[in-house]
């Protein structure tokens, strides 16, 4: 009864698969389209209902961001990005929950079983989707740690050799030791970007993935009723999971396009050192 | 586990053990692209449709209604200032009538005390003209009458003359003039 791990292809447009999540992961997109151009065709200079609301939303999700990003201006270039994480994310989590998602299907043969391939399936349980944000996520977080801090400033942050090189022409024994152990911790922050891909990835989709499951189980022992503790679960999962998501790709973005911490120390001992 | 996800994950145990996770949680490069560009196409179209205009109309408008606030101040200030301006011009204004009215009134004053003094002196050279006058005629009317007195008494005097005799008529026309003179002086 339970769904497999990976989403089941529904049919094929020549050699390529379309699988139930990737159906639900484009009618999500059309949806936002449709929004994104009802916006644009409804933008005035005197806002109505609507466009108020959408612009206290912003307001709103401006006013989050700054307690991460401190900067109104960061907040501001951030925010197509990761507001569009935000509700897309959303979106996608709470449209699995409507009624017939995994539950109206096709009865197919597979492997020797006859299994109930559902034609809806919730976008995140794919981790192809999941896997695809949160490489663009980290992928744009460095991208823009390029642009804002020059690509040296930002590649020192993983390959400390312009520290190393620095430390060395001071001939000091302390600062080369501290340079060689930076070396290492920029090869621990190679490793905490890949990280960072799998655990946004595996945490939306587990969380998702493992609500269709319990859902369709629940459903399962009792069709009526019983089920909708869980279904009001699931709204608060899935908005949660949208939030953490979204809100770890700011930390990113901010992590990425703020000065190396490191940098900052030594300039100030060096100041301070010239000084005296 | 379903027995395709450990079929598939015994297939993926043969072809390498990341490749091997990455299929066996369902990984699939053509979807993942397929995915990807999906992700894509939201973030570029919420960005171009959405977040771009709204975000330029936003700022326009607080920059306007900025603008707004601050014309409204200068013109408050200016209004304010032309209110002063007003008041000192009105007041400037009270005090020169003030000054001209005083001006005026000290004139007035003025020529009327000079009209009052010409009258006066008028009236007292006529009045002194007209003493002179009354002076002169009645000198004029005391010498006829004194002329006429003396022809009258010199008549009277003859006819009593004509019956006394010369010496008593000396005597009598002398001591009557005496008295005369006496009741004169």
């Amino acid at each position: 009864m339970s769904a497999p791990i990976a989403a089941e292809p529904i049919f094929h447009i020549g050699a390529f698969a379309i699988t139930n999540a990737y159906i639900n992961s484009t009618i999500a997109v059309l949806i936002l389209i449709a929004i994104a151009y009802f916006i644009k065709r409804s933008i005035k200079d005197v806002p109505g209902r609507f466009q108020s609301a959408i612009e206290s939303i912003f307001e709103a999700l401006l006013g989050y961001f700054d307690q991460v990003t401190n900067d109104r201006a960061k907040s501001k270039r951030f925010l197509p990005f990761v507001g569009t994480v935000f509700i897309f994310i959303l979106l996608s989590n709470w449209m699995g929950l409507l009624p017939g998602t995994g539950s109206i299907g096709v009865w197919e043969i597979v492997h020797g079983q006859r299994e109930l391939i559902p034609l809806l399936r919730p976008a995140n349980s794919d981790l192809n989707l999941t896997l695809a944000m949160a490489l663009v996520s980290v992928i744009t977080s460095n991208i823009l740690g390029i642009f804002t801090l020059g690509f040296f400033v930002h590649a020192n942050k993983f390959i400390q050799l312009g520290t190393f090189w620095k430390a060395l022409k001071t001939m000091n024994v302390m600062k080369i030791l501290t340079a060689t152990i930076e070396l290492g911790v920029g090869v621990i922050e190679i490793i905490s970007e890949i990280a960072k891909v799998v655990s946004l990835s595996l945490r939306l989709f587990g969380n998702i993935f493992a609500g269709e499951i319990l859902i369709t189980v629940i459903a399962s022992l009792a069709a009526f009723f019983v089920p909708l503790p869980f279904m009001a679960l699931e709204l608060i999962v899935g908005m949660v999971q949208a939030t953490v998501f979204a809100l770890l790709t700011l930390v990113y973005l901010t992590v990425a396009t703020a000065a190396p911490h490191g940098d900052e120390e030594h300039e100030k001992v060096e100041a301070v050192a010239a000084a005296h | 586990m379903t027995p395709e996800s450990v079929q598939a994950a015994t297939e993926a145990a043969q072809a390498g053990a990341f490749s091997s996770v990455l299929s066996s949680l369902g990984v699939d490069w053509q979807l993942f692209i397929a995915q990807l560009i999906n992700f894509a196409i939201v973030i570029f179209v919420l960005w171009k449709w959405a977040y771009k205009p709204l975000m330029i109309k936003m700022d326009e408008r607080s920059k306007k209604i900025e603008d707004g606030l601050q014309f409204s101040k200068e013109a408050d200030e200016r209004l304010k200032s032309a209110v002063e301006e007003n008041e000192r011009i009105i007041n400037e204004a009270k005090a020169q009538s003030h000054m001209f009215i005083e001006e005026a009134r000290d004139k007035a004053e003025k020529v009327r005390q000079d009209k009052i003094r010409l009258t006066n002196q008028d009236m007292e050279r006529v009045i002194a003209d007209a003493k002179q006058q009354i002076e002169v005629e009645r000198q004029g009317t005391f010498t006829a009458l004194r002329e006429d007195i003396a022809d009258l008494v010199t008549a009277a005097t003859n006819k009593v003359a004509e019956k006394i005799d010369e010496n008593t008529k000396r005597s009598l026309i002398s001591e009557a003039l005496r008295e005369i003179e006496q009741s004169k002086g």
